[in-house]
């Protein structure tokens, strides 16, 4: 069955404290992780200075579905759709939703991504930024106990 | 046992102990069908009847079974019996009977079964003995004791058990009642018999006075009879009547409960009646209901509160706390010659559901499921209704969407259908519970906002709605990049109607969408004015071709390099009666908006055509087409009319088009051009130079003519650039087999330049500005007469 891949990014629009945004955020991922595994979706999630950069690749239905349902979200504004295509394989195929969110000297690794999402929103780097998100994963950039009630997806 | 059986089989004749059998048979039969009447719900006075009966007859049947036995015992002895006694043994068995009967009614448990029963027992053998005592023999009378109370015992007992027997709930137990009772009669009395043995005595005188023992036979046998029979006979037609009443009950009750309706009778204040469907509708059992009073059905409806005459709406009151909406309507039957009421109710769930789904139903989009126009003009008519002050301030958002036609026409309308479900959707999420979100019509959105003017709490709404809908949408693998423009007002300061409100919300939306869509803007009272100029101007321009206020000026275009004239351009004119003379760059745009284009622009080629007719017949007209009037599919056609109404040959006429025509569709730009060519007609490609792909256009359309725009011309020959391009356009014009007419020419020096680099054609002030229909002929004339003179 073919696949897609949608990447698109935002500005993170959550009132209240530091802490209550990442809590916040964390709830997120969570959530799309339970709901994807059940869609056979998977993908990540990063988010860096007020801006949130998803992947998501499965089959077509659930994709839209998926990305309708973040465009009704308020918590994202200025949604902006950076790559929508077929994809050959999953790159994200070991996380149903994976949070990423880089520290600072990787931040600084990869300028881009502090700068926001208008140096994202090139047609060009959206490649490059689906690698990037892969190569934080691998790195162990992956949100480390996004929730302090739930050890069990540090295993992630 | 044996002395039992000796004392039946030897010392009775055996046909008597037959017919006494019988008689006792029939006589307990009666008892317990007698006894269950007494027991059966019904009033008083029959009870007592029933019982009264009962009693009668199961003593009389006692009572002359033992008589005719005794007839049946044949002692070889001369015999009589006693009257006074033997009227006492039927009063004692009346009596007694009567405490048992009054024992088993008054206690009507099982002790009191065993109780009555017993007396009953008891009745039998006091009965038997004082009935022995009236029986005179010759001879003296020798009682075994034990035998007698064996008797006594059997009497007892077996009544006992009868009476059990008798009322209990087994159907099949209750069949078993009259033969023990029997069994307790004759099993006493032969007891009673075998206990007694008499011996022969001379001395013993039968007293006078004594009853004849066959007599008395025949007369306790026959009364008993009757007596038993009556009883029966009567309890037979009792239960003929109430079958016959209960079957006309059931006729009536089978008619009331295949009306559909809920029907209810009424004696005095007190339901006695219900159907079926009342059942239904009120959700319990008849039993439940009979006997209740109406207001506990009908909660504050009394008798008299019931029309008659026309339907009232009313609440039934059901096993819920809300009631049953129903309709009610009363008519009053006479019942056993008692006036009752018989109330018919409609329940009205079903219509009421019907008429809420049809309000729905007219009230909603179909499409989206959100309010549609009409419950959209509704709310909003509501809110200025109950407008009061402050508080009746409110924000009215209409949206557009900005590229919606787009999708619809090339994605197609199923795309378009779900692509607006999806908006209504987003706009819900961007939007609180209290706004009012209404698809007008089409990509026509309004949006009522609850709460007050604020302008900031507005303006953030706005911005989310504007965000929310420039998100992409993903249908089908598609990417439909959409986007909203929003116009706003206030009410009431923006409008003191909700016509003018809306009014006023469309003049932002418009102005949203001319500063370049995606994005909303407030109201702002100057756009009222320059509406209200458009409008009065929409107003005269409707009259103005009633009026004959249109009028054609022609510009005549001349040989470049000849000087003589090749024809005229026609230009429209509106003589204003008030405003003078009205420029086209202001009509046209609102002619083409509304439509009107289409009546003007077949009036401008025919009025052309007929004023060309006069001219020279080698010269030609030209007459500008716009690009609304070039989509018209009709308009090869129409035009096809025109020359064969005023005859004027095709080929004098040619029509120009700009490069906005061509646009959006193209394949049918170029079947119009080839239809419209096939004719004859020539085509010009106007205003060349100023759009965006000239070149693919001339490569691609088949044009005769193309006319260098003014702009360029009239900086030549001074403005290299300009003076390069009209000579790049005149080279093209030459080599795609193309004529080149220069407009806007004023000078000699750019006559002169344009004609060097090759153009056919010049027009402009230098050889005449556009002159009335009535002066070009003259202009013509003169010319020919100088050509001819020359």
């Amino acid at each position: 069955m073919p696949i897609h891949r949608l990447l698109y990014c935002s500005d993170i629009h959550i009132a209240g404290t530091e802490d209550a945004v990442r809590q916040q955020i964390a709830e997120i991922v969570r959530a799309s992780e339970i709901r994807n595994a059940a869609d056979d979706l998977t993908g990540a999630l990063l988010h860096t200075r007020g801006v949130f950069v998803q992947a998501l690749e499965g089959p077509l239905p659930a994709i839209e579905a998926t990305f309708e349902r973040i465009c009704c979200d308020l918590r994202h504004r200025r949604v902006e759709l950076l790559e929508f295509v077929q994809a050959e394989a999953r790159t994200f195929g070991a996380w149903s939703m994976a949070g990423i969110r880089p520290d600072r000297t990787i931040g600084k690794l990869f300028p881009g991504l502090e700068a926001g999402a208008a140096q994202i929103a090139e047609p060009a780097s959206a490649q490059a930024t689906i690698s990037l998100m892969r190569s934080l994963l691998i790195a162990g950039a992956g949100e480390a106990a996004p929730l302090p009630t739930s050890p069990a997806q540090t295993a992630r | 046992m044996t002395q039992l059986y000796a004392c039946v089989a030897h010392q009775h004749d055996l046909r008597l102990v037959a017919v006494a059998a019988v008689i006792c048979a029939l006589g307990t039969y009666s008892t317990f069908a007698m006894g269950r009447q007494v027991l059966r719900e019904g009033p008083a006075k029959d009870r007592i009847a029933w019982g009264v009966t009962g009693v009668v007859a199961t003593s009389t049947a006692i009572w002359a079974t033992h008589f005719v036995a005794m007839l049946a015992y044949e002692p070889s002895l001369p015999f009589g019996f006693a009257v006074g006694q033997t009227a006492a043994s039927l009063l004692v068995a009346i009596l007694m009977v009567g405490l048992g009967a009054g024992i088993l009614v008054a206690r009507r448990t099982l002790g009191g079964r065993v109780c009555g029963g017993a007396v009953v027992g008891l009745a039998i053998s006091a009965m038997h003995y004082t009935g022995m005592d009236a029986y005179y023999v010759q001879g003296t009378l020798h009682w075994e004791t034990a035998l007698v109370a064996a008797s006594v015992l059997v009497g007892v007992s077996l009544g006992s058990l009868s009476m059990v027997l008798g009322f209990s709930a087994d159907r099949r137990l209750r069949r078993l009642a009259p033969p023990s009772l029997l069994a307790a009669v004759c099993g006493m009395h032969f007891l009673g018999m075998s206990a007694v043995t008499i011996a022969f005595d001379p001395a013993v005188e039968i007293p006078g006075g004594s009853l004849d023992a066959t007599i008395l036979s025949i007369l306790t046998a026959n009364a008993a009879l009757l007596i038993v029979g009556l009883s029966l006979a009567a309890l037979r037609l009792w239960h003929a009547n109430r079958r016959r009443h209960e079957a006309e009950n059931q006729r009536l009750r089978d008619l009331a409960d295949i009306a559909v309706e809920g029907l209810m009778i009424c004696d005095g204040d007190t339901v006695t009646g219900i159907n079926h469907s009342l059942e239904r509708i009120i959700g319990r059992p008849r039993e439940a209901l009979i006997g209740a009073p109406l207001q506990s059905i009908l909660p504050g409806l009394s008798t008299a509160g019931i029309p008659t005459e026309q339907e009232a709406d009313a609440l039934l009151r059901d096993g819920e706390a809300a009631g049953i909406p129903v309709r009610v309507i009363a008519q009053w039957i006479t019942i056993k010659a008692k006036p009752h009421l018989v109330v018919a109710v409609r329940d009205q769930r079903e219509r009421l559901r019907a008429e809420a789904e049809m309000h729905r139903l007219a009230h909603h989009d179909a499409l989206t499921g959100l309010a549609n126009r009409h419950q959209f003009n509704e709310a909003l008519a509501a809110r200025y209704a109950c407008r009061r002050g402050e508080e009746g301030s409110f924000a009215l958002l209409l949206l557009d969407l900005d590229r919606f036609k787009l999708v619809n026409d090339t994605l197609g309308h199923g795309m378009g259908d779900e692509l607006l479900r999806r908006v209504a959707r987003r706009l819900m999420s961007a939007l609180s519970e209290d706004d009012l979100v209404a698809r007008l019509g089409g990509d026509e959105f309004a949006i009522l906002k609850g709460g007050g003017t604020d302008l900031p709490a507005i303006q953030a709404v706005a911005e989310r709605v504007n965000d929310i809908l420039a998100r992409p949408f993903l249908i089908d693998g598609h990417i439909l990049n959409v986007g909203t423009s929003i116009g706003i007002a206030l009410a009431p300061d923006d409008g003191e109607t909700p016509d003018l409100l809306m009014g006023s919300a469309d003049l932002a939306l418009y102005g949203a969408k001319e500063e370049g869509r995606g994005r909303y803007r407030m109201f702002e009272a100057s756009m009222n004015a320059r509406i209200q100029a458009r409008r009065s101007l929409e107003l005269d321009l409707r009259r103005a071709m009633a009026r004959q206020e249109f009028a054609l000026y022609y510009q005549p275009q001349v040989d470049a390099r000849t000087g003589t004239f090749d024809g005229a351009e026609a230009l429209i004119r509106w003589h204003h009666p008030e405003r003078g003379l009205v420029s086209p760059a202001d009509f046209i745009p609102l002619a083409e908006e509304t439509g009107l284009i289409g009546s003007l622009g077949e009036w401008v080629l025919r009025t052309a055509c007929i004023e060309a007719l006069g001219w020279p017949d080698h010269l030609t007209v030209a007459v500008n087409l716009s690009p609304v009037q070039f989509r018209d599919a009709r308009l090869a056609a129409t035009i096809r009319n025109i020359l064969a109404e005023t005859s004027f040959p095709a080929a004098r006429l040619e029509l120009e088009i700009t490069e906005g025509s061509l646009m959006q569709d193209e394949q049918r730009a170029l079947t119009t051009l080839r239809e419209l060519r096939a004719l004859g007609i020539r085509i010009a490609m106007d205003d060349f130079g100023t759009g965006y792909s000239s070149l693919s256009y001339l490569g691609r359309f088949p044009f005769d003519k193309i006319k260098i725009d003014q702009s360029f011309v009239r900086r030549t020959p001074e403005d290299k650039d300009s003076a390069a391009i009209v000579r790049a356009i005149a080279m093209l014009g030459a080599s795609l087999g193309m004529k080149t007419t220069a407009e806007g020419v004023e000078t000699d020096a750019q006559s002169n330049f344009i004609a060097g680099e090759g153009c056919d054609q010049l027009q402009g002030y230098l050889i005449s500005r556009p002159v009335p229909a009535d002066r070009i002929g003259g202009l013509f004339a003169a010319s020919m007469t100088r050509r001819a003179s020359a």
